[in-house]
């Protein structure tokens, strides 16, 4: 190679070097934030290509827990030429949350998780909001837990948590025992107390005193300023001129006489998702809903699943928000001359509090999850403090860590194979098809509850392997930042609140909170009764014995007991169709003898011997399963969401390689955590 | 004939070059806008960017030193593809992981490079 050419190749790679080098600095400098924070974060609701939703309204909520303000649009307002519908979510800087991060840190980290989240747009601006809205209060959800929500509150509290709601299952005795507002009581750490479906819930409080004390203290809690949702017969239950209206909290009345005149020979209730039509499309629930809706199915007409709820009608001092598209049955009950149109979600004022009520269910899968989220908005307006913030006092070593998390993945690994069974039994039970709602003599798909739980039982066990796992990983690592940071107290202050939270989940694993139904001895089952549970889990790993319970319960009880009633069931279906197919007065006697035989409630009918056989076994998954996982993976979700934030706080500011080697560091001790 | 062909192939690699780093700037430009910004979702966009500007400068230092060299080839590629990544991800603080990787890689490349343009210059 000649001279020329070897200073031209020298030349060629310094001029490639500096523009390389100097290309990425440039790059950096430019993609740092700028020192200017923007005046307001708006996300826009409507953008559903980019934004989903329910992650919007759960990153929302994690804000919310740190009391950042957030505001809800009321009106269209516009923004450097663009137009945001009502319903828009904005947040206005500077701010400081309550572990004292700044509104820069933590509007970086809202960045960054929406990214990862699928809320990919989130507009800024620098001008000055004036729109007319409402400071969004994180509603304090006090869920009623008790016998006939089975697998409604379950439903329930799967919705809550995709949408980043935390929740306090309450039973009859927490919401009688003591006063609304006394301390302790689980409506005084509470702003929103929903009551799911199922059946008529009041019967789960003792006759007399305890069934006063706890309307007086639903009563009160929404009249000083609490708020109030119903679902289906959670709806039932406040409405004034039923024969059930417990809180009558709005006057209206349904279609009561449904379930009476149902239990013929031949009726058919609805159930599915049903169309809704929206009514008040600029009430705040029903925001980015009705014929104006943008999102896909969303409108005009929305739909909501369906269960055999209420259908209210003559409704007075309430706010008709939405009405069924259709009637709610094919069977036309007495004294009903229209059944289209009957409402299917009203809005209503009760002193300082705020009722709204659903016939169907918007908790369960389907476009109305916004919907849910929005009415639980609406209702809440009395800020309340965490229930989850942990006692600093509360922290515990890693060895113990080490334990806990090798004890909690060595009990999941023996429950699982036992909740398999369970999970498989189940489901051949409820292919028997004896629970199908659509027959006048089934179980009212009370067998497919009991798959429910097994099924996401299995998902929430897998779950708390995992955050246990992840956790430890996550300890690790904050006791590397914390020598970081040591000289900084505030930033010291993070490390020891988040691991506080981390401990308190551990703690929690070792201290299960108890839920205090008594399950007695049982004598429906014709075969053994069942004996009283005394199983009763203080730690996690003892959860296995109940698992155990279950499972032989439902092998050796229900399994059978259900195989018996299926062939009845089978009967029946024969005997109809002959007396739909070949009528004589002989055939429709048999059929109306079998179905009062069935169904009669004393001497007690094989129909309802076979929904107490799966109490015994619900009400321990339920009671004494259920009530503490869930309890777990509320605290659990939490942690992980601090850790999120904190995180994410203390990496700014030590630098993202000070960060990374904290990292690695936990991945040597931890490796799995890493990954999860 | 021969001449013309190989001429021809030069000016081939030029134009896919260019095609590549247009490519690259045109899905880069595309996921900015989606995303509303630049950050680790550029990657793609910039990683096809920054091949196809390795590929134009192989095309350079090839008829600089006269000589092909593998070496020297995927030195410029991993460099400039460690740039992107490090470009990409410089930004978040979550990251810091991988932006060390991204450097490795840019180091990894950078000593490719020098191996290969020696051995090049000395054929």
């Amino acid at each position: 190679m000649n001279k020329f050419t070897q200073s031209k190749l020298k030349l060629w790679v310094s001029f490639e070097a500096i523009v390389l080098i100097s290309s990425m600095f440039l790059g950096i400098n430019f993609l740092q934030s700028p020192d200017e924070q923007p005046k307001a974060y708006i996300i826009p609701m409507e953008d559903w290509v980019k934004n989903d939703d329910v992650n919007t309204i759960r990153l929302i909520n994690i804000l919310l827990d740190e009391d950042v303000s957030v505001y809800w649009a009321l009106d269209e307002f516009t923004v450097g030429g663009t137009t945001y519908p009502a319903g828009t979510f904005y947040i206005k800087t500077p701010f400081t949350t309550r572990h004292g991060v700044s509104s820069r840190v933590m509007m970086d980290w809202l960045m960054w998780q929406s990214k990862l989240n699928r809320v990919w747009r989130i507009d800024t601006t620098d001008e000055s909001l004036t729109v007319n809205s409402k400071q969004l209060v994180l509603p304090r959800i006090v869920l009623f837990y008790d016998q006939t929500t089975y697998e409604n509150a379950l439903m329930h509290y799967l919705r809550f948590r995709s949408l980043g709601f935390k929740v306090i299952l309450a039973n009859a005795i927490d919401l009688y025992a003591k006063s609304w507002n006394e301390s302790g009581s689980v409506l005084n750490d509470a702003n929103v107390f929903v009551m799911p479906g199922g059946a008529v819930h009041f019967w789960s409080f003792p006759w007399g005193e305890p069934l006063a004390w706890g309307l007086g203290n639903i009563t009160a809690f929404v009249k000083n300023g609490g708020g109030y949702i119903g679902v289906c017969a959670g709806t039932v239950e406040a409405l004034s001129t039923t024969g059930y209206g417990y809180l009558d909290f709005v006057n209206a009345t349904m279609y009561n006489s449904v379930r009476s005149e149902m239990t013929g020979l031949d009726w058919k209730i609805l159930q599915g998702p049903m169309y809704v039509k929206v009514e008040q499309p600029n009430n705040p629930v029903m925001f980015g809903y009705g014929s104006n809706a943008i999102r896909p199915g969303y409108g005009p007409e929305p739909t909501i699943y369906y269960l055999g709820g209420p259908a209210m009608y003559d409704v007075t001092n309430a706010t008709v928000l939405a009405t069924y598209a259709g009637p709610v049955t094919q069977h036309t009950m007495s004294g009903v001359t229209n059944q289209w149109g009957a409402a299917a979600a009203i809005a209503a004022d009760y002193y300082n509090g705020k009722v709204v009520l659903f016939g169907p269910h918007p908790e369960y899968p389907g476009p109305c999850a916004r919907m849910y989220a929005q009415a639980l908005y609406y209702v809440a307006s009395i800020p309340k403090p965490s229930p989850f913030d942990p006692l600093t006092s509360e922290s515990i070593s890693e060895t113990a860590i080490a334990e806990r998390v090798n004890t909690i993945r060595s009990a999941v690994a023996q429950i699982k194979p036992i909740l398999e069974e369970s999970t498989r039994t189940a489901s051949k039970i409820v292919n028997m098809r004896i629970g199908d709602i659509y027959n006048p003599i089934g179980i009212g798909s009370i067998d497919a509850h009991l798959l429910s739980f097994c099924k996401e039982l299995f998902n929430e066990l897998n779950d708390l392997q995992r955050y246990a796992v992840k956790f430890q990983y996550e300890f690790s690592k904050l006791n590397v930042l914390r020598g970081m940071v040591q000289n900084d107290p505030q930033l010291a202050s993070l490390i020891e609140y988040t691991q506080a939270m981390i401990s308190s989940f551990f703690n929690l694993t070792l201290n299960l909170p108890q839920d205090q139904h008594v399950i007695f001895e049982t004598h429906w089952t014709e075969i053994d009764p069942y004996s009283p549970f005394t199983e009763e889990a203080t730690k996690f790993e003892e959860l296995i014995n109940a698992f155990t319970r279950v499972n032989n319960e439902t092998k050796e009880r229900i399994y059978p007991a259900t195989e018996k009633y299926a062939a009845v069931v089978r009967e029946y279906d024969e005997l109809r169709m002959l007396n739909q197919t070949a009528y004589t007065p002989e055939v429709n006697a048999t059929l109306t003898a079998l179905v009062q035989n069935v169904t009669s409630y004393y001497p007690t009918g094989s129909m309802f011997k076979t929904v107490f056989i799966f109490y015994h076994t619900l009400d321990i998954v339920q009671y004494k399963i259920a009530y503490p996982v869930f309890d777990m993976i509320t605290l659990a979700d939490r942690t992980a969401e601090v850790i999120s934030h904190m995180e994410f706080a203390l990496a700014t500011a030590v630098g993202p390689w000070n960060y990374a080697l904290a990292e690695m560091q936990a991945f040597f001790a931890h490796p799995e955590g890493a990954f999860l | 004939m021969a001449k013309n062909t190989w001429q021809e192939m030069k000016m081939n690699h030029v134009i896919s070059g260019f095609a590549v780093t247009l490519t690259g700037m045109i899905v880069t430009a595309f996921l900015w806008w989606f995303f509303g910004g630049f950050g680790f979702w550029a990657l793609p966009g910039l990683a096809i960017l920054l091949i196809g500007v390795a590929e134009l400068c192989y095309i350079v230092f090839k008829a600089i030193t006269g000589n092909k060299s593998t070496v020297l080839h995927t030195g410029l590629l991993v460099l400039f593809v460690g740039a992107a990544g490090y470009l990409s991800l410089a930004s978040h603080v979550m990251l810091g992981v991988l932006q060390i990787v991204a450097l490795v890689l840019m180091v990894i490349g950078i000593v490719l490079f020098a191996i290969g343009i020696t051995r090049a210059s000395k054929l």
